[in-house]
């Protein structure tokens, strides 16, 4: 079979790792890390969007739950090169063929760290609330889902963290910030610049897991000293 | 839209389709690619990382290491490591698929294993060896047996996530289900793109439910003790 790059042709030097590449190529770089975030972001966000009615719907009945988790685990399931090609017939070159895909997978973890968050709330706090006269949508926004937050930020942290790494199959459709980037060397063959946009993806991993854990611990002083 | 279902029903009702024509491969010999590099992928991982693990439990210090590098694993893309492989020593074909679907499925067969043994409760392991049994039979005839649940968890997850990932391998020329999606995809012939796409989402969350099944099972057998 040919391939895209299936073609051959000289470079001077190609090394495995290289300082100069990085440096020379700052501004590449820069403008991959923002497209690279940007589309995480949005596939979590819109993840959220979706999570939080599904799980409270969760809550509603048993079988809405299992439903709704089952629902989750398929779409799960279903292969990010399969979703992501699906999506470019109707999308073309709108984000929404990458974020969607990926919002999708995100519910799985989403859904899942809500319900438990929303699970632990205990019932003396909610009785209490009610006992001051909060209706049942008050009850749940300015009671069950603040005391959910934490369960809810390690489950923002774990989506963001897999979605980084998801995001770089949308380079195959042109929509992966470094994912495009590691299609595009694959195509000029160019070892270099294939390793450092790996390495730059799991250093976003890296860094992300680090900031978001900040930001737990900051938005939920209540748990500090707490093991979280 | 109209002339695309079109497409996906005369994609799905021709026999060049399922049986290969003109020296393309049909479903057939796809799907048994598919099985090929993902049953491979799985029993190699199984090999590496069911030892590996249990060599770590034994020593007892692995604990932190184990965690942080199947962590840091979890956000290597396979996708670059795939396309490195293949523009690298390893050339295209099964090779770098089967590597880079061994490294991204040993994260949860290692750290399944590992945590089934080190969770066995030590009182269990000293009345064994007040029975007389060597560390060897300790491990051998307790610990690993005890572990079963838990390794079967991993081995789950990991034979789902090869499945699907293994879609991917078709980028670097080995064939599989994913071959619908590229060449469907290259020579934009949506309806062999959607036919895959169904094919490939069908089976993978088949196996899925077949997975959790025959967990359930084993489980049961081996009476879980400890939580997934």
């Amino acid at each position: 079979m040919r391939l895209p790059g299936d073609f051959t042709f000289h470079k001077q030097s190609d090394p495995w790792l290289s300082w100069h590449y990085f440096t020379s190529n700052a501004h590449a770089i820069v403008s991959a890390t923002q497209t690279h975030v940007t589309l995480t972001l949005e596939s979590v966000a819109l993840g959220l969007l979706f999570a939080i009615p599904m799980a409270a719907l969760a809550r509603q009945r048993r079988w809405l739950r299992s439903l709704i988790l089952n629902l989750c685990t398929a779409v799960y399931a279903i292969p990010s090169l399969a979703f992501v090609v699906a999506m470019v017939k109707i999308f073309e070159l709108n984000s929404l063929t990458i974020v969607i895909p990926l919002a999708s997978y995100s519910l799985v973890i989403l859904v899942r760290n809500i319900l438990t968050g929303l699970d632990e709330v205990s019932g003396e706090a909610v009785d209490a609330a009610r006992g001051m006269g909060l209706s049942d949508k008050r009850t749940f926004f300015l009671v069950r889902l603040p005391m959910a937050l934490p369960t809810i930020m390690a489950g923002v942290r774990l989506a963001v963290v897999s979605t980084i790494e998801l995001v770089v199959i949308g380079g195959y459709v042109g929509q992966g910030g470094y994912g495009s980037k590691i299609f595009e060397a694959f195509s000029a063959r160019s070892h270099t610049e294939l390793t450092t946009y790996i390495l730059l993806t799991v250093l976003l991993a890296l860094v992300a897991d680090v900031v978001l854990l900040v930001a737990q611990r900051l938005l939920t002083p209540w748990r500090r000293g707490l093991a979280s | 839209m109209s002339s695309t279902w079109h497409q996906i029903g005369t994609w799905f009702t021709s026999r060049s389709s399922w049986l290969g024509a003109d020296g393309g491969a049909g479903v057939f010999r796809l799907l048994y690619q598919h099985v090929w590099i993902a049953g491979l992928s799985l029993v190699i991982t199984c090999a590496i990382g069911i030892p590996l693990a249990t060599l770590l439990a034994r020593w007892r210090r692995g604990g932190l290491v184990v965690t942080s590098i199947a962590n840091a694993a979890r956000s290597v893309p396979v996708v670059g490591v795939m396309l490195l492989l293949a523009v690298g020593p390893v050339g295209i074909g099964t090779e770098p698929a089967v590597i880079a679907l061994v490294i991204f499925a040993l994260p949860p067969i290692v750290t399944n294993t590992y945590t089934g043994i080190t969770d066995v409760d030590t009182e269990t392991t000293r009345a064994a060896v007040g029975m007389g049994m060597t560390r060897l039979q300790v491990l051998w005839r307790v610990e690993l047996p005890l572990a079963i649940p838990l390794i079967a968890t991993g081995v789950r997850l990991a034979a789902v996530q090869l499945w699907a990932t293994a879609t991917i391998a078709a980028i670097v020329g080995s064939g599989g289900l994913g071959q619908l999606i590229t060449v469907g995809y290259a020579t934009q012939y949506y309806g062999e793109v959607y036919g895959g796409v169904i094919l490939i989402a069908v089976t993978a969350i088949g196996l899925d439910a077949a997975m959790q099944r025959l967990q359930t099972v084993v489980r049961r057998r081996y009476g879980a003790v400890t939580n997934p």
